[in-house]
């Protein structure tokens, strides 16, 4: 039942297409993985283990199905972020994520417009029901953004049982019904 | 490469396909165990998982990469052999792994001969090598029951492992190497005959 690349979605928002993160985008994906930016998702990653992220970004959609998208602009296949659904093993549900790739391109609300797209494919093709953003709480950035996108705190939820995870914050987005 | 156009290959006793999702479970047991403790292991959930998905995506990226062996029988999983060569390898590796209950029985050798004909006839690789750890003896044992050599002068991926450079293709297409793997697995095959190595892997 392995999933065919050619068969993975494609979404549009208003300002971007997203298509699923593939091989053409290793090189951008392991530079991004490699920025101080990324400590709050794990990073920063050496160059060897941003290889192996994305590799198993790409096996992610074979498994699942789902997975993460990359960001384009228009007339241009040059991913500049990424933004999806990921559950990989320890996670407890599915999470979106997200995260913009050329720290110039921050503060567009690119993140926002991919998030709401996927989170409306996530309810909407995929039947979800619930979704949560796993978040570190020094993340201003994420946080307020998942505030936008109408996401409460759930301290209720688990989070991954994962070396590094500890005072991780969820964020539940509202329902399909609310969203 | 997208999984779904891996090319399959056959051996007398196995069937080589690509790492597809229901494969995972086995997958996950090795490396969650003792066994793995030669390749990074054993691995925590998450990074069991990613390591998974990042074999089928590494035959995306590279167009090779490692194939899940069957028994050719009941179709079950027995192991993995193939080529790995991620960012942080400083050449192309041929890598094996067998389930820990499955050891013994010659699997490694039979498929890994296979993928490194496939290899080399195939694909055009002039060579390759196995990053192994030094205390790995039966991957070393295995490593030489392939005609490999340790090569001292080989760049390592990290210093805590020994580079066995396998054999060129034109040392393989005939003679005495060639004659001595296949023997060793028609031994395998046939139960009237017992291996003369070390029944390991």
């Amino acid at each position: 039942m392995t999933l065919r690349h050619a068969d993975t979605p494609v979404l549009e928002t208003e300002r971007l297409r997203l298509r699923a993160f593939d091989a053409r985008d290793v090189a951008r994906g392991v530079n991004y993985l490699t920025q101080v930016r990324t400590v709050y998702m794990g990073g920063p990653y050496s160059r060897a283990a941003a290889w192996d992220h994305c590799a198993g970004l790409i096996g992610h959609w074979a498994i699942h199905g789902f997975g993460l998208f990359v960001l384009c602009l228009e007339g241009d296949d040059q991913a500049i972020g990424d933004c999806g659904l990921l559950m990989p093993g320890g996670y407890p549900e599915i999470e979106l994520g997200w995260g913009i790739w050329d720290p110039a391109l921050e503060g567009r609300g690119y993140a926002r417009e991919a998030a709401r797209a996927v989170r409306a494919h996530a309810y909407g093709t995929f039947g979800l029901s619930t979704l949560v953003s796993y978040i570190d709480p020094e993340n201003a950035r994420s946080i307020a953004l998942a505030e936008r996108l109408g996401c409460t705190l759930d301290a209720g939820a688990a989070i991954p049982d994962l070396p590094g995870w500890t005072g991780t914050i969820v964020y539940r987005h509202p329902a399909p019904e609310a969203a | 490469m997208p999984t779904s156009r891996i090319p399959v290959l056959d051996t007398r006793r196995l069937v080589l396909r690509g790492p597809e999702p229901d494969d995972y479970p086995n997958f996950k047991a090795t490396f969650a165990s003792y066994r793995s403790r030669f390749m990074g292991g054993p691995l925590n959930p998450y990074e069991t998982w990613m390591l998974y998905a990042a074999e089928i995506g590494h035959w995306e990226i590279r167009g090779y990469g490692m194939w899940m062996i069957h028994d050719r029988e009941t179709d079950k999983t027995l192991g993995m052999t193939g080529g790995w060569y991620p960012a942080g390898w400083p050449e192309r590796e041929i890598a094996w792994i067998i389930w820990p209950d499955e050891a013994g029985h010659g699997y490694a050798l039979e498929a890994t001969h296979a993928v490194r004909r496939y290899f080399y006839d195939d694909l055009g690789w002039e060579g390759a090598v196995s990053y192994i750890d030094p205390k790995n003896l039966d991957s070393i044992r295995l490593a030489e029951r392939l005609g490999c050599v340790k090569d001292k002068e080989a760049a390592t991926i990290d210093g805590n492992d020994a580079v066995y450079r396998h054999p060129a293709p034109e040392t393989l297409r005939s003679g005495q190497l060639l004659d001595g793997i296949e023997l060793e697995i028609s031994h395998y095959c046939d139960p009237l005959f017992k291996p003369k190595g070390m029944p390991v892997d």
